[in-house]
């Protein structure tokens, strides 16, 4: 059996989640004793007819009339309609044809089986069963938005929104039967993406995962590109937080939101202001003492951009506004406490969490990092905290801290240490642009 | 006086020889080669950290470096007295010498952080870096303290005597601090 439609407008090709080829036609095949060779997921638009086609075979040695009886829906029951079927060698093709009613417009809905009986008839009026078909079947709040211009410096994407099997099970599933912008973007990331009491949250529509945020292979100091995109994330099945945003966006986008976008996080837009530049300067000297000379300021990741990185510490991190520096627990692959030639101590002071989307105890400085922000609320899928209602809604329960990396050297002993120069407070203190 | 003719068969024996020769020749030539010195980046067993040694026929015979983070060595150069090497980690590309000394190998203040490490990417995508990253990059020491620095062909040297000048500028400026901070005490 075949579904059909206008793409994208009304029958939505869904790609499949690892290799990225789509599911095409026929989307359900059974054999002659009932065993099912084939049952591919299917979406459309709602608003919109579903459109099938079929091919029976047949020992019927005269035309038959076919017919197709759907699920219920708003509407009443969704009927393919009775079309006359002439036999030849040995089958019966089911013409091309509309569904009668649509689906409900703006709705967003779902079904695991999406049956439809199929009945014959000699007479149109008296009708005999032969057969089920069953599909995943999908149906988008709206019609999918893919924009025809993508790139890292247009949308943060490096890649094609593309109705991914799991985007379109993440969007229809939680957020069935919400015909609101938005509702379905908070439903979606409530019952979706956000922590209730398991990490363990994202899985792909194969049921392979968690997906993962930070989890391996995704280490420093070569990340592809790859961990950037919705793509790389479900093959993966694991991402960075550029990796997250992306994949919730696409969510999005393929029910039709078209206003959402990627939110960049950094303390100060990679750079240290000259303010906190004296500063970090003076807490190295009385931090370090004469080993002053052993650290060494990394430049910001942004290649152009001249000064001293700044970087922010997501929670959770054991700090004081009296200790201003602290082992880094991600750059350094076995970070341990260290003792100056002064005395002082540059501790670990990393703690469990907070956990991000399967993993307990991701990484926990940056640089910088995506969230996904609509209707002026900001939404964090790495780490599934709860929707925000402003920027600094989002950083005050995320952040510890904020300041940069240095690079300790004293003759063959090598660490980063990060540098915090400020704990985090109730004020906005990071830069989140938009 | 008549030679004896050889026989066809002592000529194939004689290539035979030659070939054999050869292939000793050959095995002695890579078992040597395989004996050279050379640096190798290993983990410590009793600490996890990442150890930079020297090893002559896997046997270490020092240890330079000691990180807690990755390394990776991308360049070495060695004299009788000098070993300087370039190296990866996860934040920067770095220069390390060490020069022989009565008492051992000692660290060089020559050494330093050569540029920040471009394979690098950041938690979220910025496009720049992207492009940046792109871009093929080869450092080399060329010279004792001197490194080339090549980004898509185009080259720039870099004298590591100016880590030992920055680090010296330093120092003073650490000295007049504290005498400052004395001078605010009193």
């Amino acid at each position: 059996m075949n579904f059909t439609g206008t793409n994208n407008s009304n029958y939505i090709p869904i790609t499949r989640d690892v290799g990225g080829l789509q599911y095409q036609a026929p989307q359900y095949v059974v054999d002659n004793v009932g065993n099912v060779i084939t049952r591919y997921p299917v979406a459309y638009v709602s608003g919109t007819k579903a459109k099938v086609k079929a091919v029976f075979e047949t020992s019927a040695i005269s035309d038959r009339y076919i017919r197709g009886l759907g699920p219920n829906i708003t509407g009443g029951q969704i009927l393919f309609p009775s079309q006359k079927c002439s036999h030849e060698s040995g089958k019966m093709t089911y013409k091309e044809i509309k569904a009668d009613i649509e689906f409900t417009n703006n709705t967003v809905d779902y079904w695991d089986d999406f049956e439809i009986k199929w009945q014959f008839s000699t007479d149109n009026v008296n009708w005999v069963d032969m057969g089920t078909s069953k599909n995943q079947m999908y149906v988008t709040y709206k019609e999918p938005y893919i924009p025809s211009a993508y790139g890292w410096d247009i949308d943060g994407h490096g890649e094609e929104t593309k109705a991914y099997h799991t985007i379109l099970h993440l969007g229809c599933k939680n957020a069935e039967g919400q015909n609101t912008g938005n509702n379905v973007v908070d439903i979606i990331y409530n019952d979706g993406f956000k922590f209730v009491n398991n990490h363990d949250k994202v899985y792909r529509a194969d049921g392979a995962g968690p997906i993962k945020y930070w989890g391996a292979p995704t280490s420093n100091p070569t990340i592809p590109e790859y961990y950037w995109k919705t793509s790389g994330l479900l093959q993966a099945l694991s991402g960075t937080c550029g990796g997250w945003a992306v994949f919730y966006e696409d969510v999005l986008r393929i029910q039709g939101i078209k206003t959402s976008t990627i939110s960049t996080v950094t303390y100060t837009e990679y750079v240290l202001s000259s303010s906190d530049l004296t500063k970090l300067d003076s807490d190295i000297k009385s931090f370090f003492g004469n080993e002053e000379t052993n650290v060494k300021k990394l430049p910001p990741d942004v290649q152009g951009y001249t000064g001293t990185r700044s970087d922010f510490f997501v929670k959770k991190w054991n700090l004081n506004s009296t200790v201003p520096f602290v082992m880094n627990e991600y750059e350094n692959s076995n970070p341990s406490d260290f003792t100056l030639a002064n005395g002082k101590i540059i501790k670990v002071e990393e703690q469990t969490g907070a956990s991000g989307q399967g993993n307990i105890d991701p990484r926990s400085e940056f640089e910088n990092h995506a969230i996904v922000k609509y209707n002026n609320k900001y939404y964090d899928p790495s780490y599934g905290s709860a929707i925000a209602n402003d920027a600094n809604s989002w950083e005050t329960p995320a952040l510890d801290g904020f300041g940069s990396i240095v690079f300790y050297q004293k003759e063959a002993k090598k660490s980063y240490v990060n540098w915090v120069g400020h704990l985090n407070d109730t004020s906005p203190q990071a830069k989140i642009k938009p | 006086m008549i030679l004896p003719l050889k026989p066809k068969l002592n000529l194939k024996l004689y290539i035979m020889k030659r070939y054999l020769f050869s292939l000793v020749f050959l095995f002695l030539t890579i078992h040597l080669i395989s004996q050279s010195i050379k640096l190798d980046s290993i983990i410590d067993k009793n600490d996890g950290c990442f150890l930079l040694v020297l090893k002559l026929n896997n046997e270490i015979l020092d240890t330079f470096s000691k990180s807690s983070f990755k390394i990776k060595l991308i360049d070495s150069y060695y004299t009788d007295n000098i070993i300087s090497y370039i190296y990866e980690a996860p934040l920067h590309i770095g220069y390390d010498k060490y020069i022989k000394t009565d008492s051992g190998w000692v660290w060089s203040n020559t050494s330093g952080m050569i540029a920040r490490n471009p394979s690098r990417i950041t938690s979220a995508p910025i496009p720049a870096l992207i492009k940046e990253s792109k871009k093929k990059r080869e450092y080399k020491i060329i010279a004792d303290d001197l490194v080339s620095i090549k980004v898509d062909g185009v080259e720039t040297i870099k004298d590591c005597n100016d880590f030992r000048i920055e680090r010296e500028a330093r120092e003073r400026e650490y000295q007049e601090w504290i005498k400052k901070r004395e001078q605010e005490k009193k």
